[in-house]
C-alpha cells in the first residue's frame, strides 16, 4: 500500500486541480497582445506607465476611412456605419463635432488665459486706443467674418482670432479629414468602450465590424478601410490558432498513431496521454497563475512541447523492456538518474529561454519548463502502475527503419564524425565569411494578411499625419518645465515649429495663461481697449460691463491644465501623464519633418529623448540576439561541466559536439534557404542543445541495449520531430525561425545517436544496466 | 401621358441638378487678372447699426490681391499667398495678416476669385439656392462649421453695369457679411511683369503695394 501512496495523492491532486481548471475555465484568457515581442526594458515605474497608458490608448482605438466617388454617397454611408458600429456595445464612435464643441465650450471659460504669439506682441507694442482702433477696423473688414463665440462676449475678437490662428497653423487637433485624393474620402475614430478579452469575443467582435463595413459598403458603393492594433492582434491570434490547430492535432494524431503501432496497449497509450495532458494543463495553469493571462505564441510554442513530453513515457518504457528482469533499488536509482539527466537537460534548455528580456519567451520558458518537469513527474509516479502488467513494443518496423538509417550513417563511425565535423567547420566559415545574414525587424516576425496590410498602408497614406513610431518624450517636475522644453525643441535651429504636435498645441503652459491674463489687462481694464472700442461704435455699455465682470471673474479660476483638459475629454490622446511629482508629455513629429534635426535638437535638450521605436526595439532584440548567443555558450559550457561530473571522465565533454554541430549546421542551412538569422533562430538553439543531450545520455546509459535504445531514440525524435516540425510549417514567421532550426538541428542529433552509440565500448560503468 | 405617368419615378424625366463644378463655374471670374469696386455691410448682434465700407480691388493669378478699404478707413490688404499677406494703414504701415482676417482671406475669399475649384468641391458642400440664383457653400469641416455657416455667392448681370458679384457669409453667431465686388474689368496680360505693371497703373500712389506684391519675401 504504501508505494502506492504517493502516485495515489498525485493522481488525486491532478484530478482535483483538473476539476477545478474545468470550473474557472471561463477566468481563462487567452492573451493576443503584440508588445509581448517587444525587448525594451523600461525600469522607470512613471514612465513604463506613461507607456502603458500611451500604448493602451493607441491599441484601444481604430480609424475608419470610406473611400467613393459620390460625396453624398460617402456622407450617408459614414452615418450607417457609425450608427452600426456604435450600436455594437463594445465601441464608440469618437463624434468630432461633440468633441469639437467640448474643447470648444471648456476653453471658451479660459479665454481670458489664451492669446497667440502675435496677440501677445500687439498688446505689448501697442496702447488701449490703438489697439480699440485696430478691432473697430477689423470689424470692418472682410476677414473678421468668423467669429467662434457669440460678439457678446468677445466684442474686440480676440478669442476667435486665437482659434482661427490655431487652426490656421494646422496645429489643432481636429484636422482629421484625409485629404490630397483623387476620390472622396473621409474619415471618423473609434474607441473601444470595453476591450473584448479573449480570443473568441475578439473574433465575435472582428466579424461584427466586417459585417457592418460589407453592408454599408454594399449598400452605398463605397470603399471602406480601417486601420487599428486590434485587427492586426486578432488576424495574428487567427494565424496563431490554425498553428496551435495544426500542431496540437498533428502531434496528438502522432503520438497515439506510433503508441499503438509500437505497444498496442492502452496502457503504455494512457499514461502518455496523460502525461501530456498534465505537462500541458500545468503549463497553462502555472501560465495563469503568474501571468494572469496565456499568451496566444505560448501555446503555438507549447503544442510543441507534446512531443517533447511523450519522450518520458518512452525512455520509461524502454527502460522498463530493457530491465524487465532486473529489479530492486540499484534499477530503480539508474532509471532514475537517467530519467532525471535526460528531464535537466531538456529544462536547461526551455528555462535558458526565460533568460531573455523578451517577455513572450520568458512565457514561453515558464509554460515549458513547469509542463515538462509535471509531466515527467506524472510518468516516475505513474509509470511505475502501468508496467504492473507486462508491455511489449512490435519492434520490427523500428529495427527496419533504424538499419535503414544505420546502413547510411553507421557503417563508418569514425567516418562520419569526420564527415561531420567538415560539415561543421565549413557550415563555420560560411557563417564567418559573412555569408548569414541577420534580421532584427519585429515588423518581420509576424504573418499579417496581405489585405490588413494594403489597408494599412492605403489609411496612411490617407490620414497619417505623424510619424509611426516616432515620438519625443519629455520629462520634467512641473509643467513648465515640460512646456519649456517643448518650446526649446520647435524653437531650436532646423525644426519647424509646426513639425511638433504636442500639448502646447492645445494649452499655453499655466505660467504663460497667467501672463496672458494679466497682458489682457489692457483690454478689459477700466478705460482700457475694450471701453474705447465700445465708445467709438455706440455699444450698449451692459455689454462691456459683463465682458469685464467675467474677465475679473476668470482671475478666480486656476489656469487650465493638460490633464484637466483630458479628464473633461477622454477622447484626447493622453499626451500627459503625471506620477511621483514627474510629469512625462509626448510629442508626436508630422510627417516630412526633419528628423535628424529633431533627433539633433533633443540631444541638447536633457529632458527630451527622441524616440524611435521601431529603431529601439530592432537594437533591442539585436542585443537579444546577441546575449542570446553567449548564453548558449554559457549553456554549452554548464552541461559540459555537468556531463563531466555525471561521468566523472572530462572527454565526455566532446559529446556536446554534437549538438554543436547540429547547430551550426541548421543555422548556415537556414541561412542558405534565405533566410535571415534573428532572436528566434538563436533560441532554438537551445532546444537543439536541450533535445540533442538527452537523445545522447539516453544512447549512452543504455548503450548496453543498443537496439532497445536507438528504438527508443527513433520513437523520441519522430515525436519531437513531428512537433517542431510541424512548427516550421507555421505561417507566422517567428514560429517558423523556431521549428525550422530544430527540426534540421534535431534530426542531426538523432542521426549523430543512433549512429554512434552502437557498441558497449560506449557503456561507462556508471550507466551499465549490468546486461 | 397618362401611360408616361404610370412609369417608374427614376425613369421619367427629372430636371438633372448640376454639378459642383458647374455650380461653381457659373460664380468664378470668367478672367486671371481683374480689378473692380467692392461695397461691403456688415450686421453684428449687439452693435445698433450696419458696419458699411467700400473700396476698389485689383486681382492677378500672378501677382496676388490688393484689397483696398477707401471708407471708412482708408488701408489695404495686400494677399500674395497663404504664407505672405500684409495689412497696411494709410500711413504705410506693414503688418502681417493674422487671425480670422488671415484665415478667411487664405482659406475662402482668394480662392474664390482664384477659381479653385477643386479647394471648394473638398472643403464645401456646394448647392443652388431655391430659386437657382445663387450657389450656396456649406463647409464641411465642423470645426469650420463652429465659426462659418454659409457663403452664398450670385453672379449679377446688369446691362449698364456689367457683371457684378454678390457674396453673403453667414457665420454661426448670426452674423451677415455682405460684399458686392461690381464694376469688373478684366486685363488680358500675361506673365509677372505685366501683372505688376497693371497693378502700378492702377495703384500709382500706392505703388509700393504692388512692390509688395512682387517681392513679398523682402517685407
Amino acid at each position: 500500500m504504501k508505494p502506492l501512496l504517493l502516485p495515489l495523492t498525485f493522481i488525486l491532486a491532478v484530478i482535483i486541480s483538473a476539476v477545478l481548471f474545468v470550473l474557472n475555465a471561463q477566468h481563462l484568457q487567452i492573451d493576443t497582445n503584440l508588445n509581448d515581442l517587444n525587448p525594451t526594458q523600461i525600469n522607470e515605474p512613471g514612465l513604463k506607465k506613461a507607456i502603458d497608458t500611451l500604448t493602451t490608448d493607441i491599441s484601444q482605438r481604430f480609424v475608419v476611412v470610406i473611400k467613393g466617388d459620390d460625396k453624398a454617397a460617402i456622407a450617408a454611408s459614414k452615418a450607417a456605419l457609425q450608427e452600426k458600429l456604435n450600436a455594437l456595445p463594445e465601441l464608440n464612435v469618437i463624434a468630432e463635432e461633440a468633441v469639437q464643441n467640448s474643447f470648444l465650450n471648456i476653453i471658451s471659460a479660459y479665454r481670458f488665459y489664451l492669446l497667440s504669439a502675435d496677440q501677445r506682441q500687439s498688446l505689448a507694442s501697442n496702447s488701449p486706443q490703438q489697439i480699440a482702433d485696430q478691432a473697430l477696423r477689423k470689424l470692418y473688414q472682410i476677414g473678421d467674418g468668423v467669429r467662434l463665440i457669440p460678439f457678446e462676449q468677445d466684442p474686440l475678437g480676440w478669442f476667435s482670432d486665437y482659434l482661427l490662428t490655431s487652426l490656421d497653423s494646422q496645429t489643432m487637433p481636429f484636422q482629421t479629414s484625409p485629404s490630397g485624393t483623387e476620390s472622396e474620402a473621409t474619415s471618423f475614430s473609434v474607441m473601444f468602450s470595453t476591450f473584448p478579452k479573449g480570443m473568441s469575443a475578439q473574433q465575435t467582435l472582428y466579424s461584427r465590424i466586417q459585417a457592418a463595413e460589407t453592408q454599408v459598403s454594399q449598400q452605398f458603393n463605397v470603399t471602406v478601410l480601417r486601420s487599428g492594433m486590434f485587427f492586426f492582434a486578432v488576424d495574428s491570434a487567427q494565424s496563431a490558432k490554425s498553428d496551435i490547430q495544426l500542431i496540437a492535432v498533428g502531434s496528438v494524431a502522432g503520438v497515439l498513431l506510433l503508441m499503438m503501432l509500437v505497444f498496442r496497449s492502452l496502457l503504455p497509450l494512457f499514461l502518455s496521454i496523460s502525461s501530456i495532458a498534465i505537462g500541458v494543463g500545468f503549463g497553462v495553469l502555472s501560465s495563469t497563475l503568474v501571468f494572469g493571462s496565456i499568451h496566444v505564441l505560448t501555446i503555438v510554442f507549447g503544442a510543441s512541447l507534446i512531443g517533447i513530453v511523450v519522450d518520458y513515457s518512452l525512455h520509461y518504457f524502454y527502460h522498463y523492456l530493457a530491465h524487465r528482469q532486473a529489479s530492486g533499488p540499484a534499477h530503480s536509482g539508474v532509471l532514475f538518474r537517467a530519467m532525471l539527466l535526460s528531464v535537466i537537460t531538456s529544462l536547461v534548455g526551455y528555462g535558458a529561454l526565460g533568460l531573455s528580456d523578451l517577455l513572450i519567451l520568458k512565457k514561453i520558458a515558464l509554460f515549458s519548463c513547469s509542463g515538462l518537469a509535471m509531466a515527467w513527474l506524472s510518468v516516475m509516479l505513474l509509470g511505475p502502475l502501468v508496467v504492473r502488467r507486462p508491455i511489449e513494443a512490435r519492434q520490427s518496423l523500428l529495427k527496419h527503419i533504424i538499419h535503414g538509417c544505420q546502413r547510411i550513417f553507421a557503417r563508418r563511425p569514425r567516418v562520419l564524425v569526420i564527415t561531420g565535423l567538415f560539415i561543421t567547420i565549413g557550415c563555420g566559415g560560411y557563417m564567418l565569411v559573412g555569408n548569414t545574414k541577420t534580421n532584427d525587424d519585429p515588423r518581420r516576425f509576424f504573418h499579417v494578411s496581405e489585405a490588413l496590410l494594403s489597408q494599412e498602408l492605403a489609411i496612411a497614406d490617407l490620414t497619417q499625419v505623424y510619424e509611426p513610431g516616432r515620438y519625443l518624450l519629455i520629462q520634467g517636475e512641473t509643467p513648465e518645465a515640460i512646456f519649456t522644453a517643448l518650446n526649446a525643441v520647435t524653437t531650436a535651429e532646423g525644426v519647424a515649429p509646426q513639425a511638433i504636435s504636442s500639448v502646447a498645441d492645445y494649452l499655453p503652459s499655466p505660467h504663460q495663461q497667467l501672463n496672458n491674463y494679466t497682458l489682457q489687462k489692457k483690454l478689459y481694464e477700466e478705460g482700457g481697449a475694450l471701453d474705447r472700442f465700445v465708445a467709438a461704435i455706440g455699444l450698449a455699455p451692459r455689454i462691456s460691463d459683463q465682458v469685464k465682470r467675467d474677465f475679473k471673474l476668470a482671475a478666480q479660476t486656476p489656469p487650465l491644465h493638460f490633464d484637466d483638459l483630458e479628464n473633461q475629454l477622454p477622447s484626447l490622446p493622453p499626451l500627459w501623464f503625471e506620477q511621483d511629482n514627474l510629469i512625462y508629455s509626448f510629442a508626436l513629429i508630422r510627417k516630412g519633418s526633419d528628423l535628424p534635426a529633431i533627433e539633433a535638437a533633443s540631444k541638447n535638450i536633457t529632458s527630451v529623448e527622441y524616440v524611435n521605436t521601431l529603431a529601439n526595439a530592432s537594437n533591442a532584440l539585436k542585443a537579444q540576439r546577441e546575449t542570446g548567443t553567449k548564453l548558449l555558450l554559457l549553456a554549452y559550457g554548464l552541461i559540459a561541466l555537468l556531463v563531466a561530473v555525471y561521468y566523472r571522465n572530462l572527454s565526455t565533454v566532446v559529446l556536446l559536439l554534437i549538438p554543436a554541430s547540429a547547430s551550426f549546421i541548421a543555422i548556415a542551412l537556414v541561412s542558405a534557404t534565405g533566410h535571415s538569422i534573428n532572436v528566434f533562430h538563436i533560441m532554438a538553439l537551445f532546444l537543439v542543445l536541450g533535445l540533442g543531450m538527452d537523445y545522447i545520455i539516453f544512447a549512452k546509459e543504455m548503450a548496453s541495449h543498443p537496439e532497445t535504445t536507438q528504438q527508443a531514440i527513433l520513437l523520441s525524435a519522430v515525436t519531437s520531430l513531428l512537433s517542431f516540425g510541424l512548427l516550421a510549417f507555421s505561417s507566422m514567421p517567428i514560429v517558423q525561425s523556431f521549428g525550422s532550426i530544430i527540426l534540421i538541428g534535431n534530426t542531426i542529433n538523432f542521426i549523430a545517436a543512433i549512429s554512434l552509440f552502437n557498441n558497449t565500448q560506449n557503456t561507462h560503468e556508471k550507466g551499465c544496466y549490468g546486461g | 401621358m397618362v401611360l408616361y405617368g404610370l412609369a417608374p419615378l427614376h425613369l421619367q424625366a427629372a430636371p438633372r441638378l448640376p454639378d459642383e463644378a458647374t455650380l461653381l463655374a457659373e460664380i468664378f471670374p470668367s478672367g486671371c487678372h481683374f480689378s473692380g469696386h467692392f461695397s461691403q455691410q456688415k450686421n453684428i448682434q449687439g452693435v445698433p447699426v450696419p458696419l458699411t465700407s467700400n473700396g476698389d480691388f485689383y486681382y492677378s493669378c500672378d501677382l496676388g490681391l490688393v484689397w483696398h478699404t477707401q471708407m471708412p478707413f482708408n488701408e489695404a490688404i495686400l494677399y500674395v499667398n497663404s504664407s505672405h499677406n500684409f495689412r497696411t494703414d494709410a500711413d504705410g504701415g506693414l503688418a502681417p495678416l493674422t487671425g480670422s482676417t488671415r484665415y478667411i482671406m487664405s482659406n475662402i475669399f482668394v480662392r474664390l476669385l482664384k477659381g479653385d475649384t477643386r479647394y471648394f468641391i473638398d472643403e464645401f458642400a456646394i448647392s443652388e439656392d431655391s430659386q437657382s440664383t445663387a450657389v450656396i457653400l456649406r463647409p464641411e469641416n465642423e470645426y469650420i462649421r463652429k465659426g462659418l455657416d454659409i457663403i452664398e455667392v450670385s453672379k449679377m448681370l446688369d446691362q449698364a453695369k456689367g457683371t457684378s458679384l454678390s457674396i453673403k457669409v453667414l457665420d454661426a453667431t448670426g452674423q451677415h457679411t455682405d460684399v458686392v465686388i461690381s464694376d469688373i474689368q478684366q486685363y488680358t496680360i500675361s506673365g509677372k511683369r505685366a501683372a505688376f505693371e497693371q497693378c502700378e497703373a492702377l495703384y500709382a500712389h500706392t505703388s509700393d503695394w504692388c512692390q509688395v506684391l512682387r517681392s513679398p519675401s523682402r517685407y
